[in-house]
């Protein structure tokens, strides 16, 4: 069996360099000046107010991205035709191109040099340099994940549950609620997550919408680059990726907890 | 009648895969409808069972026209060939899901499914989920499901078609004794002509989306209309030209004909016989025949009508 020890070498040493040795010294860095400076590089107002804009702007992400996402789901496997078949496609442009090209592009569309901004301005509504537009600069970069996940499920399990439930009397939604949800809620809940990542860590588009104004359209990782590359507060750079690394994990616990409840419930798979 | 279909049609583009299809169904009968892959008989199922829209034609139930109804108010109870679980749901839910669907009390709910589940002997898992059951518990299941709603009628899609040999036929005689019990129409679908004959009170053999004949099983067992169901109901054989079943033959020792070979299948053996005109026919014979025979290949025979 040697050539089990030499892949696990290969993957174990894979592992170390990109992942263990670069974690391990942000938490050797980030604790060096002991717990009080981190406290107070992690309670700073701005730090703060990062923090609470990221999540801010997940809270609305995530619902709004899951629930485009069910709808575009049972569009692209229920449904025939090529307009649904563009739909598939468009899905997935925003893994195709940088995210910096999201952004710019937003800016085109909604700033005021855009064909909207002047008329959304005149509305009161600014989507630019607002956290209105990293709302949308968020929802643009995470748009296939919901999708990706679900469809092949709903693909899998085929329409026979839905027909079932509808010769017993179930209408439209109840058969939505009661029958392909259920079914697929793993593939819904999997992509919700990515995407719930994706919008902590999003930084390109996010970066170009948000015009970057400290303490007000600052998110997590754009205050980390900042405390970085403008203020040499390396400190609070490791601090706040140390949050945003904490946060990921306590999201991906829970999922993976949730998920090992479930099948210990049902004895069967699910994703 | 309580089922009549009118010059039903599917057109799927490419051309008809059920055509011209003019039945009327037995109330209160098991019907079966019998065909090889493809003669698009589960089509004509999904049609009165509202899961597929007819091109053209109609389906009447009870004298209701139901071919633009929905298929949530066409009262039909539909098992699926993959019996169609809802894996998430604890069989006593499945079971339920058309009574709650209808807004019954939750103590009604559990009463009649407390009844289902007895009747299909699955009242000791009625907390297990699809998943923990095996193939022929599904079945119930779903069959449970079904009738649940008190189904006009009772469509079945090839029911014992996944089942290991000894469940099927276990599961068969269940549903015939089943059947006789509650007398709901009931129209299956099946390519197993063995089946059909078992648990038919009429059969439709179909082939290439048309229907061939419909009658008592006997019946078309006996007086097929053409060689297509003679072929498809049950074994045939040339003799003098005609195209008979191969246990009409007798066959005894001495005569102008010579055994070429003998397959032995237990219970059911098959003689084939090269007779003194040149024609290869073979004899079916039951064990306790064969033996009295005494005949081996290579023997000389002579083959007779019964």
């Amino acid at each position: 069996m040697r050539s089990k020890w030499v892949i696990s070498a290969v993957v174990s040493a894979y592992l170390l360099i990109l992942v263990g040795l670069p974690v391990g010294f942000l938490l050797i860095h980030t604790w060096a000046g002991g717990a009080s400076a981190v406290w107070r590089s992690v309670s700073a107002p701005d730090a703060v107010h990062a923090v609470i804009l990221t999540l801010e702007t997940a809270a609305v992400v995530v619902p709004l991205n899951a629930l485009v996402g069910i709808g575009a789901s049972l569009l692209i496997a229920r449904r025939r035709g090529p307009w649904v078949r563009m739909v598939d496609v468009l899905f997935d442009v925003p893994v195709a191109v940088s995210p910096v090209i999201i952004g710019v592009s937003l800016v085109l569309a909604y700033s005021r040099i855009g064909w909207f901004g002047t008329a959304l301005a005149n509305w009161g509504l600014r989507v630019i340099f607002s956290p209105v537009g990293i709302v949308l600069a968020s929802l643009a970069v995470t748009l296939p994940y919901v999708v990706r996940s679900t469809v092949p499920l709903l693909r899998e399990i085929g329409t026979d549950q839905e027909w079932a439930a509808r010769t017993l009397g179930a209408g439209p939604w109840r058969i939505l609620w009661r029958v392909t949800l259920p079914s697929v809620k793993w593939g819904v809940l999997y992509g919700a997550v990515l995407a719930f990542l994706r919008t902590l860590g999003e930084f390109g588009a996010v970066l170009i919408v948000s015009g970057n104004v400290t303490g007000s359209t600052q998110t997590l990782p754009i205050y980390i680059f900042d405390s970085w590359d403008q203020n040499f507060d390396f400190l609070g750079s490791f601090a706040g990726a140390l949050e945003l690394a904490l946060i990921a994990v306590v999201v991906m616990s829970i999922m993976s907890a949730l998920q090992r409840r479930e099948r210990k419930l049902h004895a069967h798979s699910a994703l | 009648m309580p089922i009549q279909l009118s010059n039903l049609s599917k057109n799927y583009g490419h051309g008809a895969v059920v055509s011209d299809v003019n039945l009327e169904i037995p109330s209160g009968e098991l019907t079966a409808l019998l065909g090889p892959s493809g003669s698009c008989k589960t089509t004509v199922l999904k049609m009165i069972g509202g899961i597929e829209q007819p091109t053209s034609g109609r389906i009447i139930i009870e004298g209701r026209d139901v071919t633009d109804v929905d298929a949530r108010y066409r009262d039909i109870g539909y098992c699926f060939q993959a019996y169609a679980p809802f894996r998430h749901m604890s069989v006593a839910k499945n079971v339920g899901f058309g009574l709650s669907v209808r807004g019954r009390a939750k103590s009604d709910i559990r009463q009649r499914v407390g009844e289902l589940l007895e009747l299909v002997r699955l009242s000791d898992k009625a907390d297990r989920y699809p998943a923990q059951l095996s193939g022929g518990e599904r079945q119930r299941m779903a069959l449970a499901r079904a009738l649940a709603i008190e189904p006009q009628v009772l469509l079945l899609d090839e029911p014992f078609g996944a089942l290991d040999a000894v469940v099927r036929s276990e599961l068969r005689s269940w549903l015939k004794e089943l059947h006789q019990r509650l007398h709901v129409t009931t129209i299956l679908v099946t390519h197993d002509q063995e089946e059909a004959m078992d648990l038919a009170e009429t059969l439709v053999v179909m082939h290439q989306g048309r229907i061939e004949q419909v009658g008592r099983p006997l019946e078309v067992y006996d007086q097929p209309v053409n060689p297509f169901v003679q072929s498809f109901l049950g074994p045939t054989t040339q003799f003098d030209g005609a195209t008979i079943r191969p246990h009409d033959l007798l066959i005894s020792a001495s005569g102008p004909d010579v055994v070429t070979h003998i397959d032995d299948l237990g219970f059911e053996i098959r003689v084939t016989v090269t007779r003194a005109s040149g024609e290869s026919t073979w004899v079916q014979l039951s064990r306790p025949e064969f033996l009295d025979t005494k005949i081996a290949s290579g023997d000389q025979v002579s083959v007779t009508r019964r």
